[in-house]
């Protein structure tokens, strides 16, 4: 039987789609995996910063129309020291967890990636614990532990026949108690990445250098630390970030106080939007926020790309 | 010719027509709120009353927490999305919603009278320039709530008759009384906000912002005054400094589980301390007061009906429905509120406490009018915001109450003059 024209033009046009499809297919290919991740960040990510950006130019209840203000919203947040107190407290509150955690998150995996050690893996779903549960139950257990009257520390310094301490009270303490609380969370991803980064170092390098002489010291200072360097690299951006997008821990644990002494960027933008409904200003803040972290990223991609040349 | 089963499609069609004609008839509005297991199950019973009464409407009841129910709120009628019915709360909520366009005016569907029975201050609050932008429902305010055990160790004899209260200095003797001679650890403690500091304001003589409602007024000796008062709690050791503003620990906790001898707050904890305060007796009596006379905090809440809403009228229909004498009676009864309707007065009982939810109302009715006019401002939340932060400052910062005023002051301005 001889096939009709449109049956030759169908033919020729899947035979068409498959050699281009054919040709094309690594180039593509890539393009269509990454689609479903890509629509979810225009949508929920580059969308919504795009409209902060815009809403940052204008006085906005979060209802009604917005007002036109130009960069008023920027000028107000140069003068307002409530963003200043905002922003070093972020600053102290990274500079405090970041290398805490990362510092006791290794040694935990050090201690916890030996296999002779009973009881590891449960050791290690104790440490890893807080990281999984919401930081809102944590912050709630940390309020019960740290609590002034009936808070569980103090009730065991008075037994021990100390002073209660004013743990989130106290201006100069609460940012401290904020931040052996963010460890506590912290401790457990630190420990996790790093055992990963262990367990990738080859145990001959370890046994060449015993066998050598080196002591333990030596050994960790000389051949796990520095092949520990990408993890390390990995876990100082994520903690970073970590530290300066905070919230939630805050807001249920000292809500900013007592007076501003917690109160770190995030917590100043969430009362901005919808206390003082301000959302034109809790946009631009938000903006410069997103500056900040966008420097800092770059900072340490270019630091990580020259570490990674020099190697 | 009779076929079976041509019969049975028709048959089917028509089953499958029915619902879908009838649902066009229907009327579906939605219904937020939050409430405890008690409040919820009263909002089911009421929906459940409305729909038997309009078989033609349904209502859709969405719990909501109560912490987070304003944000959730704002963003929704910016998004278009807002339930038909939402709570507005005695903080500016009625007059931000209206202000910022996201509620409707009542007043086409109420009668002219409408107003009438209900208090003036409760419906001042949901109304902005006099035009109704929700129905007020019921109103709580504070007393002082006393451990029995405590005051009896200590031989204190509380206030039996508002003539009869504290004043500050003297509640400050008791509440140290209190802790030097019972197992108290604390004299006492409130649950704060800026809102509910301001009774002690007004209590005092002093006022948030001018009579005109145009500027602050925080810079007076009324002001300083109160605010070194309520700092002097902390300064001299009587309430704990968790209990702060930006509080930690929270003052109806400490006072159920026996820290502190007195605790300031409102009738909504009776059913709480009912449940939990069983190892210990406990009372309410009078606020302290100062001989410029008393005041009250003046919470509470009603409803509103969303610009977003397809069916106002029947929202605004079922709004006046769950307002209405019987139902505000039944829900206050039960809750342990006041009611803010003069026909809900009359026969009401509490099942329990009723005693002391008298005396919650006797407080209730001392409310200053201009304290009243002030909650009812659209940039209410901004000024109870900046009061919040600044005695916060005053109580665990050190600041002087002269600067705190000074700050309170300057920062209501600078709002208040914003366009």
């Amino acid at each position: 039987m001889v096939a009709t024209n449109p049956d030759r033009i169908r033919a020729a046009s899947a035979r068409g789609w498959r050699d281009w499809w054919s040709l094309n297919q690594r180039k593509v290919a890539p393009y269509l995996f990454i689609t479903p991740t890509l629509a979810i960040f225009l949508v929920f990510v580059l969308f919504p910063i795009a409209y902060s950006a815009v809403i940052s130019f204008f006085k906005w209840n979060g209802i009604s129309e917005p007002d036109f203000r130009g960069l008023r919203n920027y000028a107000r947040l140069l003068e307002d020291p409530i963003f200043w107190t905002s922003l070093q407290n972020t600053v102290n509150f990274t500079l405090g967890v970041v290398p805490f955690s990362m510092a006791f998150g290794l040694l935990a995996a050090l201690g916890l990636n030996r296999p002779q050690l009973p009881g590891r893996a449960v050791l290690r779903a104790i440490y890893f614990l807080p990281f999984v549960i919401s930081a809102v139950a944590t912050a709630t257990t940390a309020g019960w532990i740290f609590g002034d009257t009936f808070g569980v520390l103090n009730k065991m310094l008075v037994e021990l026949g100390l002073k209660k301490v004013q743990w989130l009270t106290n201006r100069h303490t609460a940012m401290m108690t904020v931040v052996i609380v963010t460890i506590w969370i912290r401790l457990g991803f630190c420990m996790l990445i790093y055992l990963a980064g262990l367990q990738s170092i080859p145990p001959d390098l370890v046994e060449a250098a015993r066998v050598d002489g080196a002591s333990r010291w030596q050994q960790f200072r000389h051949i796990t630390f520095p092949l520990l360097k990408p993890t390390t690299f990995l876990l100082v951006v994520l903690n970073i970030i970590y530290s300066f997008e905070v919230f939630d821990l805050v807001f249920v644990l000292t809500n900013g106080g007592p007076g501003y002494a917690t109160t770190v960027l995030t917590v100043f933008i969430y009362n901005s939007a919808f206390q003082t409904q301000s959302v034109g200003y809790a946009s631009a803040i938000g903006i410069v926020f997103m500056a900040i972290i966008m420097t800092i990223t770059l900072i340490q991609w270019r630091i990580s790309n020259e570490g990674g040349r020099i190697n | 010719m009779w076929n079976p089963r041509k019969f049975m499609l028709v048959v089917a069609l028509f089953a499958l027509l029915l619902p879908a004609s009838l649902a066009q008839d229907a009327t579906e509005i939605t219904f937020a709120t939050w409430g405890n297991a008690t409040e919820m199950q009263m909002f089911n019973d009421m929906v459940d009353a409305f729909e038997e009464s309009h078989p033609d409407v349904t209502v859709t009841l969405l719990e909501r927490p109560g912490r987070g129910y304003r944000d959730q709120t704002i963003v929704e009628m910016a998004a278009g999305t807002a339930p038909d019915v939402v709570r507005a709360g005695f903080r500016g909520d009625f007059a931000f919603y209206a202000d910022a366009g996201g509620t409707i005016d009542l007043s086409p569907f109420l009668d002219g009278d409408f107003e009438d029975d209900f208090f003036p201050a409760a419906w001042t609050i949901a109304s902005v320039d006099g035009v109704p932008y929700g129905i007020p429902f019921m109103t709580d305010t504070h007393a002082l709530f006393y451990n029995v055990d405590y005051i009896e160790q200590a031989g204190i004899t509380v206030p039996t008759s508002m003539d009869e209260c504290w004043s500050w200095e003297e509640f400050s003797a008791m509440s140290r009384h209190a802790m030097d001679n019972s197992d108290a650890d604390f004299g006492h403690a409130a649950l704060w906000n800026g809102k509910r500091w301001m009774l002690f304001l007004y209590g005092n003589g002093g006022q948030v912002l001018t009579d005109d409602l145009s500027e602050s007024a925080m810079n007076s000796e009324a002001a300083i005054e109160t605010i070194a008062w309520t700092q002097s709690w902390y300064d001299d050791g009587l309430a704990p400094f968790s209990t702060s503003m930006k509080l930690s620990e929270r003052a109806d906790e400490l006072f159920i589980n026996g820290t502190i001898a007195f605790f300031i707050s409102g009738s909504w904890h009776l059913p709480n301390l009912r449940a939990n305060m069983v190892s210990q007796r406990w009372g309410v009596t009078y606020l302290p007061c100062t001989e410029n006379g008393v005041d009250a905090d003046l919470g509470g809440n009603g409803f509103a009906v969303t610009r977003d809403s397809e069916n106002p009228g029947v929202a605004a229909e079922f709004v006046k429905f769950i307002t209405n004498t019987e139902n505000m009676k039944y829900f206050a009864e039960q809750a342990f509120f006041n009611p803010v309707r003069y026909s809900s007065l009359e026969g009401l009982e509490y099942p329990e406490f009723n005693d002391m939810m008298l005396l919650f109302a006797e407080v209730a009715e001392t409310v200053d009018a201009h304290h009243a006019a002030v909650q009812g401002l659209p940039k209410f939340p901004g000024i109870q915001n900046i009061i919040q932060d600044e005695v916060d400052l005053a109580f665990v910062a050190g600041q002087s109450a002269e600067q705190t005023a000074q700050n309170i002051h300057d920062k209501i301005n600078a709002l208040l003059a914003e366009e």
